[in-house]
């Protein structure tokens, strides 16, 4: 789990388990209401066969429009109230089962007129505990309004959850985000389809690298009804290494499990030398002795100055 | 004619502070593990102290920028 650095990591590690499992299916793109809660109805189905499965599960992942789907059009027609009766019976899964979830539902506006791509973390006692809004919706297909901002929350067993949304991924800053924000697990429902499965390995690959952090990338898999693309899955779950812990099967429906250990990520910012990408890309050149120690902290990337054009 | 390089400088340095849990003060690493001896040269130990109260910043958030103060020092 330390590989790639120079330096033994000093000091004692002290970390609890946490116990993840992502969920990988092909969510109906619903056209009706009665879809909406056959997706529903399949995502309470699976939480319960992964505690099965995985007594002790800690946090249950579903993928991207996990409720809704994808269909060609017509999902503005359906979407969920955050506070509605729809998400209250996800609340109350989580609860019964006490485990945590992370869903993703496209819901009503909440700023301005435009639907919003938002995930969700509920908690095991069955309160929405954290929200995100897709910063970089998919365009020019998605039309719905982007978030403003990739905030961290406490979640089970010492982790940090940080999460970005499916295309999100394909633009390293929003990794860097959630991870510079304190996220020693980012999340990653997607809807990813055929024919970018590469590219979906290498940009969980890389998050995790370049960032130090554990990432669990839960796809959609197979070929839905009413979509018009076929996703992968390859739902996968990686060290802060970037080495694949886990990872799903192409096209099918299924449960991959992984324990993580998210104080090791702390750990390592902390006492790790080299290979500290969240000291290290503020502080350019920190040996160097015309900088005392600290290096160059100037931010000189003209790509993240205000005034880009 | 020259001696060979000794090359286990720094990793006796790291050894030497192998209880040192960051972020934390130059301070507190001196207090800490100032008068640990290490061996810096063939026939040659110094103490961590006297590598320490020569590296700049009073503080240190992460070993990366405690081991960059260092170097930096050493380079002067």
């Amino acid at each position: 789990m330390n590989v790639g650095n120079l330096f033994a990591l000093n000091g004692k590690i002290e970390t609890e388990a946490l116990s993840v499992v992502g969920f990988q299916f092909a969510p109906i793109g619903a056209q009706c209401f009665d879809e909406v809660d056959e997706n529903i109805d399949t995502v309470l189905e699976y939480m319960e066969r992964a505690v099965a499965g995985f007594p002790g599960l800690d946090l249950f992942v579903a993928p991207e429009a996990c409720f809704q789907g994808f269909p060609p059009s017509g999902w503005q027609d359906y979407l969920l109230d955050i506070n509605g009766f729809r998400i209250q019976r996800v609340k109350d899964k989580c609860k019964e089962l006490n485990i945590w979830g992370i869903f993703n539902p496209l819901v009503k506006p909440t700023n301005g007129n435009c639907y919003e791509n938002t995930a969700i973390v509920i908690d095991n006692n069955g309160h929405i505990v954290h929200k995100y809004t897709k910063m970089n919706p998919w365009i020019p297909f998605e039309t719905m309004h982007p978030g403003i901002s990739c905030p961290v929350c406490d979640g089970p067993k010492g982790s940090k959850i940080g999460i970005i949304i499916c295309a999100d991924g394909d633009y390293p800053e929003m990794w860097r985000e959630a991870a510079y924000n304190g996220a020693n697990v980012i999340v990653r429902p997607t809807h990813y389809m055929d024919p970018w499965s590469h590219a979906w390995d290498i940009t969980n690959k890389a998050g995790a690298y370049f960032n130090q952090v554990y990432v669990v990338a839960v796809n959609c898999s197979g070929y839905a009804k009413n979509e018009s693309f076929s996703c992968f899955g390859r739902s996968m779950i990686l060290g802060p290494d970037g080495n694949v812990i886990v990872e799903g099967s192409n096209g099918n429906i299924g449960l991959i499990k992984a324990d993580l250990y998210p104080g090791i990520i702390d750990h390592m910012r902390k006492q790790a030398v080299h290979s500290n990408p969240m000291y290290s890309f503020r502080h350019r050149g920190g040996s160097c002795p015309d900088f005392d120690g600290k290096g160059d902290v100037r931010m000189l990337y003209n790509a993240y100055k205000e005034d880009a054009k | 004619m020259t001696k060979d390089a000794y090359r286990a400088m720094i990793h006796h340095f790291h050894k030497g502070i192998y209880d040192i849990s960051f972020p934390t003060t130059k301070l507190q690493i001196i207090e800490k593990a100032g008068t640990r001896m290490i061996k810096v040269d063939y026939g040659k130990k110094m103490t961590i102290k006297s590598f320490v109260e020569a590296m700049p910043l009073d503080s240190y958030s992460s070993a990366a920028e405690f081991y960059c103060a260092l170097l930096a020092s050493l380079s002067k």
